[in-house]
């Protein structure tokens, strides 16, 4: 069986009837002679006849170039090797059923190309298909057709974003096709959520041979993830040997903005965590497995799951007209960033209370109210039963309260501190005990409480005690009742009892409340914010965007309808999961939600009497790659073969020729990615690291020296004078070094060193282009840069030779109103040691000259400054600061005015022509009407 | 291919300026030539007409009084004469073949014959201009006494119309000194016929062979097809290497027959490559125009073609 091969395209072999044409027509074209001149010609005329007569082909080389066009035939024959392992074997029509549900999706490509080895097997038997993808929704297409409209089907199916109703196909299969009349090949999802155990036993039914077909891949599924107080929790489980699990979280416009890794100890499920503060943590929009392409490794997360919306209640006791007093002006300050406020607009407390419970509030805040309606507390209680959190504060009032709405018991009264009737100091914080949501919170030592309510000791044991003074009383008490709790602070919202309300801890506890909050069942509370709107509640939630197979959102295609309900929809075809929108709520479907079955699925369990096979043997093994190899070797060896015919074939050249052959055959596999050296990284990071003046080397030492030296000399006056505070100068040489990470070159020019090569100056060439600035310093004061005046120096010949070489713009001597007088000092001649050079600049002179501008810049920074004034020997300093060198003539001033034309040059290449646009701010504040 | 390329170049004549700059002035033997009154400007180490004073000789009587030297002849009681260094220049005809054939240049060297050939052309007329010979180019330049000579032979070549491999030797009169450099391939008997000419005209004729090291070891292997740049005739060979020895025998007896025609005329010829430094081919150039002349005058056995 192994070792059948099959041509792909095998009325190519036809062309081999041609090979003894072409072996004529080989043997008669010798290979081309060379042509050479040569004037002694007439000498070899009539030198020998022999060697004249037209020569054959040699035998060995019409063989060679035979062979060759035979592999080419047979390559474009394509033939394929098949360890043929027969997917649909039988007589009967094949039926083929696919799994296409989001847990085949992240090798739904190896799925379909076995499908379609199976249906191409089928079609060379020419026996009909019934093709039978699960979680189609179309039902009439299950009749067996010939196997070219399956193959044409097979292609357009796709995976789809919901796990497939397997009973129905199971119903449908029974109802079309008779016991025993098919053979079965069903390529199996992982999953099983019920009814696979069905599909199985109709497939049984059906088939006279039936094969399940399964991946050996390993799969990981997302589960809801949890937004706990400390962390999102993220539950993945795996199908197979997956190792690990990448999770990525996305904001809502796709940017990764977190990673975490989920480590599968032992079982099938793992948890990752992200820790994110809480606002970052509602950014989160989509938490993805990284590297699984499936709808199930997908949790899209609506606003329901990311912010909880509060509503906040003042009762009529504190209403006051001045917001700054109003008592929740603080909880609203320190909420606002964190959460959706919810303010009432209705009139009245309760009515306020119920808009809130409509609108879906999942905390509110209650403070300055005593007793409420009774079937407004009726109401409260059912919503804090439903998940809500009612946090309240206290109040002068609050003993009138109802007592099922406060955690604790309270004892009539207040208690006042620190007053000046009492004798007791006012408390501060003594701890945030650990079982409490706020256990995390660092105890504040700012905060003293001057007046609270206390609660009474007998009825503390209900309640969790939060927060508490320092003599023990409790300031923060909570009760958990059904899916919600109650939280009271033992202080008002203002700062009239305490200043917790103004203290930093006030927004981490009230933090600490909302991100432990529970929400409310989604589809009860989800209402739009204006309760007025109630008509909205019968409106239905229309997909927005909606996830493929693949885990991808896209736009919704024909099958998503409206959902009259989130609360009870599970994904289905009508149904994918996505992001449904209703009256500007946005609410999320997933692929898997809480009360989705994971079961694998498991050929033993489902009782499966069939054959068993894997998804990855039985490729074909194309043949032809290799065959193109051996006719390219070939091609090479017939080259070589001619070249040594013709006589061009050295022995050298053959040799390396050969080498090359070999070494690029044998480097076909290997890698060729290398590590950039150290030695280049420590240089790269060298020169980025810091801001640094650079010299290039000529090779002689005391010329180098002079120019480190000088340059130390300028770093130190700048670190001085400027607030550049460059690094170590750095020596460059220009032939090998990275120029591109300094924007200024000091070049001293050397007579007797050699004008670089043209690929070096091609790259100073580069560097002056690319906004680099190299001085040239001849140092040779000032021989006659001029072309015409008078004769130059050695060193402004090399000058010349090496400038030959780049294309320079045209220069000038800086005009007194260029902006490198002015870029720092300001400054009219440049000298260095010398003064008797000019500085040549690149010319701006289609600069329009403008009487009102004392400066004028150009465009960008002169690539190339030339001076003949050696300014590093004027700034040249040994380890003690002593100057090196004497200035001529000796006047201290102007060895102070060539450091000052060194700043004003390193200025002017660091910051470019800015100086130049100062000069319009006034004219600019003019135009603003300043 | 020539046409292509212009004969004189600037550098050519810079290398020949460099070249005859390393030699002393070329002075010709002027023994034979005592019909030759034509005055030069050099000295021929005896008295003769010219301006240099050379001795001092007692009057024989019969000789114009208007030779006396009264001056010398008023220290004591004698006579004497004022005799005067003889200055007489010799004539030269310098050629170089610059046919294509000459613009050849195989791996095996660094210039081509054509450029060898003008540099030894420039550089002996600098030298001989140098030596206050008048030189001439047949058919471009009549012969002239100057220094600058070299550019002015630069400048005729550069003019000269179509190249042909043997000069036009019409206006070469007896005793002339005729230098022909060239790679002498065209075929033996014309060269022959060359070389009878001129001995009938009493010239004296020079030939060196220019010739690139490859036209004479043939290093060739393989099939390949030979083209003659002159005449464009086309040779193919299927395995070039197994005619080398016939080739080089065949070179060989050409270059004996010119060699013999030039010897047996009384001529000298020479062969030099341009794999060789240039000075070589002057050097021979130099001893043949100077000295050498008296080892063939005095009746020896001609040398053998000797490679410069």
């Amino acid at each position: 069986m192994i070792g059948a091969v099959g041509f792909l395209a095998p009325w190519m072999l036809a062309a081999l009837a041609a090979l003894p044409i072409i072996w004529l027509i080989l043997r008669l074209t010798p290979p081309k002679p060379r042509r050479i001149v040569f004037p002694p010609t007439r000498m070899l005329f009539g030198l020998d006849e022999r060697e004249n007569t037209p020569a054959r082909t040699p035998w060995w080389l019409t063989a060679l170039r035979l062979a060759l066009i035979a592999l080419l035939i047979l390559a474009l024959a394509e033939p394929i090797l098949r360890p043929d392992q027969r997917l649909a074997s039988g007589q009967s029509p094949l039926l083929l059923v696919l799994d296409n549900g989001w847990d085949t999706a992240s090798d739904f490509r190896e799925r379909v190309a076995v499908a379609e080895t199976a249906v191409a097997e089928a079609q060379r038997d020419g026996r009909p298909v019934a093709l039978v993808a699960t979680a189609d929704p179309r039902a009439d297409l299950i009749a067996a057709t010939d196997a070219a409209t399956a193959a044409r089907r097979l292609a357009a199916i796709e995976p789809q974003p919901y796990l497939p109703d397997r009973a129905l196909a199971a119903e449908r299969i029974a109802n079309a096709d008779g016991a025993d009349s098919m053979d079965v090949l069903w390529i199996a999802g992982r999953i099983d959520d019920g009814g696979a155990a069905e599909l199985a036993g109709v497939l049984d039914k059906v088939g006279r041979s039936a094969r399940l077909l399964q991946s050996d891949r390993p799969g990981l599924v997302m589960l809801p993830p949890e937004n706990a107080a400390d962390a999102v929790h993220v539950p993945v489980v795996r199908f197979g040997a997956a190792t690990d699990a990448m999770i990525a979280g996305f904001d809502d416009e796709g940017r990764r903005i977190v990673e975490t890794q989920a480590a599968f100890a032992d079982g099938d499920r793992a948890e990752g965590l992200i820790e994110l503060p809480a606002d970052l943590r509602n950014d989160l929009a989509r938490l993805v497995v990284s590297g699984e392409a499936s709808a199930g490794a997908v949790q899209l997360l609506d606003a329901n799951w990311r912010r909880k919306s509060v509503g906040l209640v003042v009762g009529e006791a504190g209403r006051r007209a001045q917001p700054l007093l109003s008592p929740l002006t603080y909880v609203e300050r320190a909420l606002e960033p964190r959460a959706d406020l919810l303010r009432p607009s209705a009139p009245g407390t309760s009515a306020s209370l119920d808009q809130l419970m409509k609108a879906g509030a999942s905390v509110i805040v209650l403070t300055e109210t005593g007793n409420l309606p009774q079937e407004t507390t009726e109401a409260l209680l059912k919503w804090i039963e439903a998940g809500g959190t009612l946090v309240r504060f206290a109040s002068s009032n609050i003993s009138g309260s109802d007592e099922r709405l406060l955690p604790v018991r309270l004892r009539e009264g207040e208690r006042a501190l620190g007053g000046s009737l009492s004798w007791e100091e006012p408390q501060p914080i003594g701890s945030f005990p650990a079982a409490g949501a706020f256990g995390r919170i660092g105890v504040p030592k700012d905060v003293v409480v001057n007046r609270q309510v206390l609660a009474d000791p007998v009825a503390l044991e209900e309640a969790e005690v939060w927060a508490e003074l320092r003599d023990g009383t409790p300031l923060v008490t909570a009760r958990n009742q059904g899916r919600g709790r109650i939280v009271l602070f033992h202080v008002t919202a203002e700062p009239g009892w305490s200043n917790l309300p103004i203290s930093g801890a006030f927004v981490e506890m009230l933090t600490a409340i909302v991100n432990t909050a529970g929400t409310i069942e989604t589809g009860t509370g989800a209402a739009p914010r204006a309760a007025n709107e109630t008509a909205a509640d019968s409106q239905p939630w229309r997909p927005e965007q909606v996830l493929d197979g693949y885990g991808r959102l896209g736009r919704p295609g024909p099958n998503a309808k409206l959902l009259a309900a989130m609360a009870d929809a599970r994904p289905g075809p009508d149904s994918p999961p996505g992001l449904y929108t209703r009256a500007g709520t946005l609410r999320a479907l997933n692929a898997v939600g809480p009360n989705t079955a994971l079961a694998p699925l498991d050929p033993v369990r489902l009782r499966w009497t069939g054959d068993l096979g894997s998804l990855e043997p039985g490729r074909a093994w194309p043949i032809w790659p290799y065959l193109l190899a051996a006719a390219a070797l070939l091609a090479i060896l017939d080259g070589l073969a001619v070249l040594w015919l013709s006589g061009r074939l050295v022995r050298r050249l053959a040799g390396t020729a050969a080498l090359v052959l070999a070494a690029s055959l044998l480097a076909l596999p290997t890698e060729r990615a290398r590590a950039q050296s150290g030695a280049e990284m420590e240089a790269a990071l060298t020169g980025t690291l810091q801001t640094r003046l650079a010299y290039v080397v000529t090779g002689d030492p005391s010329i180098d020296d002079t120019s480190r030296a000088g340059l130390e000399g300028l770093t130190r006056y700048l670190a001085s004078r400027t607030a550049l505070e460059p690094g170590e100068p750095v020596a460059i040489d220009i032939g090998t070094d990275e120029l591109a990470f300094f924007s200024l070159l000091y070049w001293p020019i050397d007579a007797t060193a050699p004008v670089p090569q043209p690929a070096v100056m091609a790259r100073v060439d580069a560097f002056m282009k690319n906004g680099g600035t190299i001085l040239f310093d001849t140092r040779d004061a000032g021989g006659a840069i001029v072309p015409g005046a008078g004769g130059t120096t050695p060193e402004t010949q090399k000058l010349r030779a090496i400038l030959a070489q780049v294309d320079v713009p045209p220069l000038e001597p800086v005009p007194p109103d260029h902006v490198l007088g002015k870029a720092f000092y300001l400054l009219r001649d440049f000298p260095g040691r010398w003064d008797t050079s000019q500085l040549w600049v690149e010319s701006i002179g289609d600069t329009p000259r403008d009487s009102n501008r004392p400066v004028r810049g150009g465009d960008g920074v002169s690539p190339i400054l030339i001076t003949g004034n050696d300014f590093a020997a004027a700034w040249a300093i040994d380890e003690n600061g002593r100057y090196l060198y004497p200035t001529v003539p000796a006047d201290p001033r102007q060895r102070d005015m060539a450091f000052r034309t060194g700043v004003n040059i390193v200025m002017y290449c660091f910051t470019g022509n800015y100086k130049a646009d100062q000069v319009h701010v006034p004219a600019l504040l003019e135009r603003l009407g300043q | 291919m020539a046409a292509a390329t212009p004969i004189i170049v600037p550098e050519r004549i810079g290398a020949a300026r460099s070249l005859a700059s390393r030699l002393p002035e070329l002075l010709i033997d002027a023994r034979r030539v005592a019909a030759n009154v034509m005055l030069g400007v050099h000295g021929r180490r005896r008295a003769g007409p010219g301006e240099t004073f050379w001795e001092f000789r007692p009057y024989t009587q019969g000789e114009p009084a208007r030779r006396i030297d009264w001056r010398r002849s008023a220290r004591d009681r004698h006579l004497y004469v004022r005799e005067r260094e003889w200055e007489a220049s010799q004539t030269v005809w310098l050629w170089a073949d610059l046919s294509p054939s000459m613009d050849f240049r195989s791996r095996l060297a660094e210039t081509s014959k054509l450029d060898r050939a003008v540099v030894l052309i420039l550089a002996l007329a600098d030298m001989l201009g140098r030596g206050g010979e008048r030189i001439g180019l047949p058919g471009l330049l009549e012969p002239r006494i100057g220094r600058n000579a070299a550019e002015r032979f630069a400048t005729a070549l550069m003019q000269s119309g179509a190249p042909s491999d043997w000069p036009n030797l019409d206006r070469v009169a007896r005793f002339a000194e005729v230098v022909v450099i060239g790679d002498f391939l065209s075929d033996a008997q014309s060269m022959r016929t060359h070389i009878q000419d001129l001995a009938t005209k009493g010239a004296n004729l020079h030939l060196l062979q220019v010739l690139d090291p490859a036209e004479e070891a043939f290093p060739f292997e393989g099939r390949l097809e030979f083209r003659d740049p002159e005449t464009g005739a086309v040779w193919t060979s299927e395995r070039a290497g197994s005619i080398r020895d016939r080739y080089k025998a065949r070179l060989g007896a050409h270059r004996d027959a010119i060699s013999e025609a030039a010897r047996s005329a009384g001529f000298s010829f020479g062969v030099h490559h341009t794999d060789r430094p240039a000075a070589e081919g002057l050097l021979f150039l130099q001893g043949r125009l100077g000295g050498g002349r008296s080892a063939i005058e005095s009746g020896r056995a001609p040398p053998e073609p000797s490679y410069a």
